[in-house]
């Protein structure tokens, strides 16, 4: 039975390599198909060719009791993409990856083991492109956030008993809605509270920095009170200082929208059909 | 956009956004973002902080901002260290900061989400978005003065208003007696152009379809406010609404 990696191109550009094998190490033997990537300063992978393994010799050596067995590989010539792909694009289109915006995590090593349809998706470069809008997007909110999200739409969860996830077209354009609709105007109204110049309606008026929602019961601090005063301000301020100051977007909330737009296009035109997938909810 | 350049984009961006939500001290505005607030202990409310009570404290303050142009404003700050509070549900006056001012002599306050009572005092209260009182027959600031004008500021993600957005406006003009609109009364003289007249202010775009509901009701509608001051005039205008009393107020031609 032929298996799948994915390796390193420098390990696959010399004749030979040898790997010591542990426990869990990948054990790539003869016939056995390879994914070339390359890794640069960063960390970010490519995904650069193919290539295959043509043979594969043991050596036992005996160390302080205990037998390590090294391997000794040789690879074809690799068989070079005419497109390199990058994993930030096919993150979301392989079942091994979870951690959809870490995907280099997953690929730490020089020798990686795939399932088969991952090396597919790689060789062919088949974008799932359901999964991958919503986990991208899913995997940058926090958790009580994305706990909202499932609790508002746990009807179109697929198979949520079981909780697993196996589809995403029902999920991606409810997200992108979500997302849309709750994340993105919030942190707009946020940033023009945090620019009120509330200072300058009159003499002795705080600045915006002070101003908070409370309820009555806060308001005369009672004690054993579960509610505490929302610091709308302090958030208004912050949401403001983030937008302009971070490389996010590079420009503001606006350009959120759009691109939250051009995913629900893409999504419109994306009709390959998914394999099934075998996720986590979170 | 090529499908391969999106999703590259898009990781990268949800690269952003994450670490914009797990820097350090960012965990309240999750908690606002995901609506995460428990309602308040009063039991009456169950209102959650959302996008909807944000847009109305801009509201708040672009009227607030406006009017410091003709008045000087006073602040009579919340009871408690954190005075400069708004509530996050219906709540009583003397609890939450408000803004005074005078003019030709008169008091006046602006409050945000505070109670007003209604005509029948054994009805409950009503807690407008905006309401501007009378505090001439007062002592104390913190009861609600005689009420004069009310705004409801609607947030809308999507689309023109509906009809169930409007419909707390005429509920309160039906159990509220506004101050009738004349020539040089305080709204005339004071008050900037979205805010002549009691009404919805909106973010929502498209000209409203109602004008006679509206005459008869004696609101109007002010669309793409974008809480900051720029917005539409309010339909139908002042001017109508002062036409539309009148004529109401003649008696009917006996036929011939």
């Amino acid at each position: 039975m032929t298996n799948y990696f994915a390796a390193e191109r420098s390990l696959v550009a010399g004749e030979t390599v040898e790997v010591k094998l542990r426990l869990f190490s990948p054990r790539p033997d003869e016939g056995d198909r390879l994914i070339v990537f390359k890794r640069d300063d960063e960390g970010a992978i490519t995904f650069v060719g193919t290539s295959e393994v043509l043979s594969a010799t043991d050596r036992d050596v005996r160390e302080e009791g205990e037998v390590i067995r090294f391997r000794t590989l040789s690879f074809a010539s690799e068989s070079v993409f005419d497109e390199p792909r990058t994993l930030a694009l096919l993150a979301g289109s392989l079942q091994k990856v979870y951690r959809f915006l870490d995907p280099e995590r997953h690929f730490a090593r020089p020798i990686v083991k795939l399932d088969f349809d991952d090396y597919q998706a790689i060789e062919q470069n088949i974008i799932a492109t359901y999964r991958t809008v919503f986990r991208y997007l899913f995997s940058s909110l926090p958790l009580p956030i994305q706990a909202e999200f499932v609790r508002l739409h746990i009807e179109q969860y697929p198979h949520s008993a079981s909780r697993i996830v196996s589809n995403y077209r029902d999920l991606a354009g409810p997200l992108i809605k979500f997302v849309d609709g709750r994340v993105a105007p919030m942190l707009r109204l946020l940033t023009q509270v945090g620019d009120l110049k509330t200072e300058e309606l009159g003499e002795g008026i705080p600045s915006v920095h002070d101003l908070y929602l409370g309820t009555e019961a806060s308001a005369v601090e009672k004690t054993g009170s579960s509610v505490s005063n929302i610091a709308i301000g302090r958030a208004g301020i912050e949401a403001a200082n983030f937008l302009r100051r971070s490389r996010f977007l590079n420009t503001d909330v606006d350009d959120m929208t759009s691109l939250l737009s051009e995913a629900l296009e893409q999504l419109a035109t994306a009709t390959e059909s998914e394999r099934p997938w075998n996720d986590a909810i979170f | 956009m090529e499908r391969r350049d999106f999703l590259e984009a898009l990781h990268h961006t949800s690269r952003g956004l994450r670490g914009y939500f797990t820097a350090p001290g960012r965990r309240w505005l999750t908690s606002i973002v995901a609506g995460h607030m428990e309602p308040a202990v009063d039991g009456r409310s169950e209102r959650l902080l959302d996008i909807d009570r944000i847009y109305e404290v801009l509201c708040y303050f672009a009227l607030l901002h406006e009017l410091r142009r003709n008045v000087q404003l006073i602040y009579h700050p919340g009871r408690g260290t954190t005075g400069f509070r708004l509530p996050y549900g219906p709540a009583n006056k003397g609890n939450f900061c408000h803004f005074r001012f005078t003019s030709n002599g008169e008091t006046y306050d602006v409050c945000n989400g505070t109670a007003i009572p209604v005509e029948d005092p054994d009805e409950p209260k009503e807690h407008p978005d905006i309401s501007l009182q009378s505090m001439e027959s007062l002592a104390s600031p913190d009861e609600p003065g005689e009420l004069i004008a009310v705004w409801d500021a609607k947030h809308h993600h999507h689309g023109p208003l509906t009809k169930p957005d409007i419909n707390q406006m005429f509920f309160w003009c039906s159990v509220f007696r506004l101050m009738p609109y004349v020539s040089g009364d305080i709204l005339d003289r004071v008050f900037p152009d979205h805010f002549k007249v009691s009404g919805i202010i909106t973010n929502a775009m498209g000209t409203p379809p109602y004008r006679r509901p509206l005459l008869k009701a004696g609101f109007s509608i002010v669309v793409n406010f974008d809480g900051v001051g720029s917005g539409s005039a309010p339909v139908p205008s002042r001017v109508e609404h002062i036409a539309h009393a009148a004529r109401q107020s003649q008696p009917e031609p006996s036929p011939v």
